[in-house]
């Protein structure tokens, strides 16, 4: 049986196959929800999340003009659902400069040793709109451009972001790595 | 001294976005400034760490849920289709009438021109016509006697 592609089940779900929704649901079902998951650091939130971005795609899936834009298209779906949950606004480009980090410091915790520990507790207190660039960047591999279309920003405000990221994320690492 | 610009060229350096020869500067750089290293080391750290981490399962609870959400749903084109539409659009109501179409007017067309074709050519009737062949003025003279 040969495998459809992205394309051809997109082309079957615009004319109301639900099968082709289910394979594509099964495809993706795993990124959509581990990046909800990542930003949302809540396993009901990221569920929400998930549900509620298949059923947008469900739904708008006749207003994708280009089948090649389909992964971030969803992605992007997912990060406004994930932002509507956590009742923040869309920065969507309207984006401050404020703390890197969420309410929540994150490690003076000097007691674990364990990098990777410190590393996962790090990341989780990031801010949203930080980590997401991160999380697309260095998880999905995405372009500074294709993180611009799902975060609605620009090219330049991503790479600014992700540099603050990382840079927030090297200082509270640098103690571990003294030479 | 101020690190934040070799700290955007390692971002830039990590992202595969630095050319050659800022490239040779950075490393120049790196080879005498410790704080340095250890902001690369920090990066390269957090990629590996986030690039290592598995996909998260997702719960059976949750494909039931999304998939019986879409079910509820109606179609993306904002009709209800019913579940054989996709085959009847695509195979049945279009294709089937243009082929029925097709076969009626080879059959009309055939009854039409067949008389024509299978005529045969026949040759000019030839009208018979009799040829009265006059009496010999000798013989109506014998004749006569016998009117």
């Amino acid at each position: 049986m040969k495998l459809q592609t992205d394309d051809d089940l997109i082309g079957s779900l615009r004319l109301g196959d639900i099968e082709a929704f289910e394979e594509l649901y099964h495809r993706y079902k795993r990124k959509i929800f581990t990046f909800c998951l990542k930003l949302t650091g809540d396993q009901v939130l990221a569920e929400d999340a998930t549900h509620d971005a298949f059923l947008k795609m469900y739904q708008n899936i006749g207003s994708l003009n280009d089948a090649s834009l389909f992964h971030s298209w969803l992605y992007a779906i997912a990060r406004n659902q994930v932002y509507d949950l956590l009742n923040l606004g869309r920065s969507n480009g309207k984006f401050e400069e404020e703390s890197i980090w969420s309410e929540e410091t994150p490690l003076d915790v000097t007691e674990a040793n364990d990098t990777s520990a410190i590393l996962s507790a790090c990341i989780e207190a990031l801010k949203p709109e930080y980590k997401e660039v991160l999380l697309l960047r260095e998880y999905e591999q995405r372009s500074y451009a294709e993180i611009a279309a799902i975060t609605g920003d620009t090219e330049s405000s991503v790479k600014s972001r992700l540099f603050k990221a990382r840079r927030a994320l090297a200082e509270k690492l640098r103690p571990y790595f003294k030479e | 001294m101020n690190h934040d610009r070799y700290f955007e060229l390692i971002n830039l350096y990590d992202d595969n976005e630095l050319a050659d020869k800022a490239s040779v500067e950075l490393f120049t750089h790196l080879s005498t400034c410790e704080t340095c290293r250890e902001f690369m080391k920090a990066a390269m750290l957090v990629r590996s760490h986030i690039t290592s981490q598995a996909l998260a399962e997702v719960p059976t609870s949750l494909d039931h849920r999304v998939l019986a959400g879409v079910r509820r749903e109606p179609t993306p084109m904002g009709e209800k289709k019913r579940w054989f539409e996709p085959v009847w659009f695509t195979r049945i109501s279009i294709p089937l009438p243009a082929a029925a179409s097709i076969i009626f007017l080879v059959i009309v067309g055939s009854l039409l021109f067949s008389p024509l074709l299978l005529r045969e050519e026949r040759p000019p009737q030839q009208v018979k016509v009799e040829q009265v062949i006059p009496i010999p003025p000798e013989l109506q003279r014998q004749l006569l006697p016998y009117r």
